[in-house]
């Protein structure tokens, strides 16, 4: 192992990352190589350096932009029916050209599966009408069709 | 009486407890505001940055499914606000294109010799890139895991560990040579 795969191993070992098996052989390796250990003490003292640093603190005037500007907080419940609910309700923004593009599309779908534009569209399914001679029952007109009882007419 | 967990104010602010969101918001302020601050270097930013993170947590709580998870939520929202603002400022960061560099520029030594001694640390650690600034910011001031890192700026746990080790190596480099002079 080089020295460089040895310095990620302590870059790990500072964050308490370093697998367990892996430390013995590091440890020996450190008692024999200054440069590795110079990496170690460097990494140790910049971390020291920036703990010593005050936290940052946040203005107060933040807090009236934040707490001042959020609306009534909304009610949230967790159950898996409602978030559905506020998914569904949630506004999809589309532009206008898009929606309409959308719509059409479903226009033209609807109209070549519709039953009442199928036999338009497709005249060769159209039904035509038969006329059927029975001779053992009367013949009964239904709508333009002559039809026997339990027939079916084609 | 001990403080509600984030859970049990996460819990209250589900069934609309105004009183709930302001005590996480003064739980978590100072540390998002340092995190963004470390990360910006710009006052007004960061706290523009902090103020847009809140008002996103508030509005998309209900995507919150694990109350646990709140924290790297919080920091990845800031984060992600935080980027934004970067990106205004034209600072790119495609480390694949890059290669190894971890400085934003050339000469960073010759670029601190005018600065305050006492705060070398901290300008060499703004010298830095942000993709590495990050994650030593997460990692030393928060005390965050690898694992944590990596939900929060979408890597890899291998990425965020080398990540780490060469931005450590860099600022080794650098910090030596004044480490010997201040013994």
């Amino acid at each position: 192992m080089t020295c460089e795969e040895h310095q990620e191993q302590i870059s790990e070992l500072i964050d308490n990352e370093l697998e367990e098996q892996q430390s013995p052989a590091l440890f020996s390796h450190l008692s024999t190589c200054e440069e590795c250990r110079r990496f170690l003490h460097t990494t140790l003292r910049f971390r020291a350096g920036l703990q010593e640093e005050a936290l940052p603190l946040a203005p107060t005037r933040l807090d009236q932009k934040v707490l001042g500007t959020t609306p009534a907080v909304k009610r949230y419940v967790l159950d898996r029916t409602a978030r559905r609910s506020i998914l569904w309700k949630r506004r999809v923004s589309l532009p206008l050209p898009a929606a309409a593009l959308i719509m059409v599309l479903l226009m033209v779908i609807v109209a070549a599966t519709s039953p009442l534009w199928y036999p338009r569209l497709h005249p060769q399914a159209q039904t035509q009408a038969q006329t059927v001679y029975v001779t053992t029952f009367p013949a009964v007109e239904v709508d333009g069709y002559y039809q026997r009882p339990n027939t079916r007419i084609q | 009486m001990q403080p509600l967990s984030d859970e049990q104010l996460l819990e209250q602010l589900q069934l609309g407890s105004p009183s709930a969101f302001a005590q996480l918001y003064q739980r978590y302020k100072h540390r998002v505001y340092a995190y963004c601050y470390r990360l910006l270097r710009d006052e007004q930013r960061a706290e523009d940055v902090v103020q847009e993170t809140f008002l996103k947590i508030h509005e998309n709580l209900y995507l919150l499914q694990k109350p646990e998870m709140f924290r790297p939520w919080l920091f990845s929202i800031a984060r992600n606000e935080a980027y934004t603002h970067l990106r205004r400022r034209r600072y790119t960061e495609d480390l694949e294109s890059q290669g190894d560099l971890v400085w934003e520029e050339d000469n960073p030594l010759e670029a601190v010799i005018e600065s305050d001694r006492k705060n070398i640390i901290q300008h060499y650690l703004g010298l830095l890139k942000p993709h590495y600034r990050e994650l030593l910011i997460l990692r030393e001031y928060e005390q965050l895991s690898y694992t944590e890192i990596a939900q929060i700026t979408g890597l890899t746990e291998s990425a965020v560990k080398s990540g780490l080790f060469k931005a450590r190596k860099a600022l080794g480099k650098k910090l030596e040579p004044v480490f010997k002079e201040s013994k």
